[in-house]
């Protein structure tokens, strides 16, 4: 939570694969770079034509704060109104304790791989 | 100069007493964990319970709704909020210094949602003459709150029937105020209604009480108000009700918090024990054991070259020095 976005930038990289968006996210998201996370987020899914999903993949994300945490409730939301879906892979390690532990995975399709994924918001 | 805090009331919302299942439950548990051994005398059953017969027992939190008792070295004390608990502390009174005490009660009042004010009408201080109750709050409505729960039809004794004198205040939420030799600072929190924080200072003591608070992640920062508001307390009390996706989601703006982010407001202000309160009536015993571990976690994941916080939960009964 020291302001170490610097050390770890936040890069989101997103891919189309068939009627799915997979971006990769990689770095540290707190407080410092929330905003810029919620509005790359926004960046990506504004390009999904109706019904087209979107795929999160956190494995080379290094830590998550609440302040991010709350930036994908947001997409979430906008998302619903349009009728696509996310859905998150790649979680592991402390990542992973983050989204159990905030419970977050709870609110979010969790997949082992970004094709087991990319089924989930796009069947 | 020490200050001891006892908890008489944690739970949040509703009291929630243990229904019988659960008892059996227990006493189920208790026995399987037993050998031979640990019950062939008082002395050998003593010794299990004192190790939480063997292991197998979790905290046991209770279901007395918010009700905190502050004393500092000078026998002075203050009581934080008329919860359930107010009941039981109320019992502890009557046993310990009679009908009437020759100190006035000092109550700080967070708010006056149910859960906080339920515990007043069966504070048996106040029904005896020669006993004074003084009750501070930032809310100017707080008598008529008071008053309200007394009458008909919610309740058959008339707020004017009660013997002591009960007197209220009205606290500036802006100002530092002196009560009964504690300094008192509120600092108002994100709740319906409005809530309020008080940290507490006596000698080299300072606590921070914090009930019934939402905080919005993307608040959190060193610059937050709150995070200044608690900076390097002893002990903070925090609402740790909901799980953080809960409280970005189904439950935004009910006005509560969560283990995640009382780990993540405590690292920044620097405090040395975060004690959670105001537990989910839903949550079982172990689950709040679950809840205290997982904020564990996340505290030694977000520490870096921080001070560690402390983190545990409180239950009915506990009792803190600092």
């Amino acid at each position: 939570m020291t302001d170490q976005s610097n050390q770890s930038p936040l890069t989101v990289n997103a891919t189309k694969l068939n009627k799915c968006w997979i971006a990769q996210i990689a770095g540290r998201v707190d407080h410092t770079n929330a905003t810029l996370f919620l509005t790359e987020l926004e960046g990506v899914t504004s390009q999904l034509a109706e019904r087209e999903g979107i795929v999160l993949d956190f494995s080379g994300l290094e830590f998550i704060t609440s302040a991010g945490l709350r930036g994908l409730v947001i997409a979430q939301k906008k998302l619903g109104d349009s009728g696509s879906k996310l859905a998150i892979t790649g979680l592991t390690g402390t990542v992973a304790d983050v989204f159990r532990i905030s419970r977050f995975d709870t609110l979010f399709p969790v997949a082992e791989t970004a094709e087991a994924a990319s089924a989930l918001v796009t069947g | 100069m020490a200050m001891k805090i006892k908890f008489w009331g944690t739970r949040g919302s509703i009291p929630t007493p243990a229904m019988p299942e659960a008892r059996i439950d227990r006493i189920r548990t208790i026995l399987n964990a037993a050998t031979p051994e640990n019950i062939a005398s008082p002395e050998a059953v003593d010794a299990f319970i004192d190790s939480g017969c063997g292991g197998a027992l979790p905290t046991i939190y209770g279901g007395n709704t918010a009700c905190v008792h502050v004393a500092g070295d000078d026998g002075r004390d203050l009581l934080i909020d008329f919860g359930s608990g107010a009941r039981e502390y109320a019992g502890h009174i009557l046993r310990t210094t009679g009908p009437v005490s020759s100190e006035p009660f000092h109550v700080l009042m967070s708010h006056l949602h149910w859960d906080h004010i339920m515990g007043f009408p069966f504070f048996v201080p106040a029904y005896i003459p020669g006993n004074t109750v003084h009750i501070y709050a930032c809310h100017p409505d707080a008598e008529a709150a008071f008053r309200r729960q007394h009458g008909a039809p919610s309740f058959p004794v008339p707020f004017e029937v009660l013997g002591a004198d009960v007197r209220f205040h009205t606290l500036d939420p802006t100002e530092t105020v002196e009560i009964n030799g504690f300094e008192v600072t509120p600092h108002l929190l994100h709740h319906a209604g409005d809530a309020y924080a008080f940290r507490i200072k006596q000698g080299g003591s300072d606590i921070v009480y914090a009930s019934d608070g939402e905080h919005k992640p993307h608040l959190i920062s060193d610059t937050y108000p709150y995070v200044q508001f608690i900076k390097d307390t002893d002990l903070l009390i925090f609402d740790a009700q909901y799980s953080l996706a809960e409280t970005v989601s189904v439950k935004e703006d009910w006005g509560h918090s969560s283990n995640f982010v009382g780990v993540e407001l405590a690292l920044r202000g620097g405090v040395g024990k975060l004690v959670f309160i105001h537990h989910e009536p839903l949550n079982s015993d172990e689950k709040l054991d679950e809840i205290v571990a997982e904020a564990r976690q996340i505290e030694r994941m977000m520490r870096e070259n921080r001070p560690q916080v402390h983190v545990s939960a409180a239950y009915d009964g506990l009792e803190l020095e600092l």
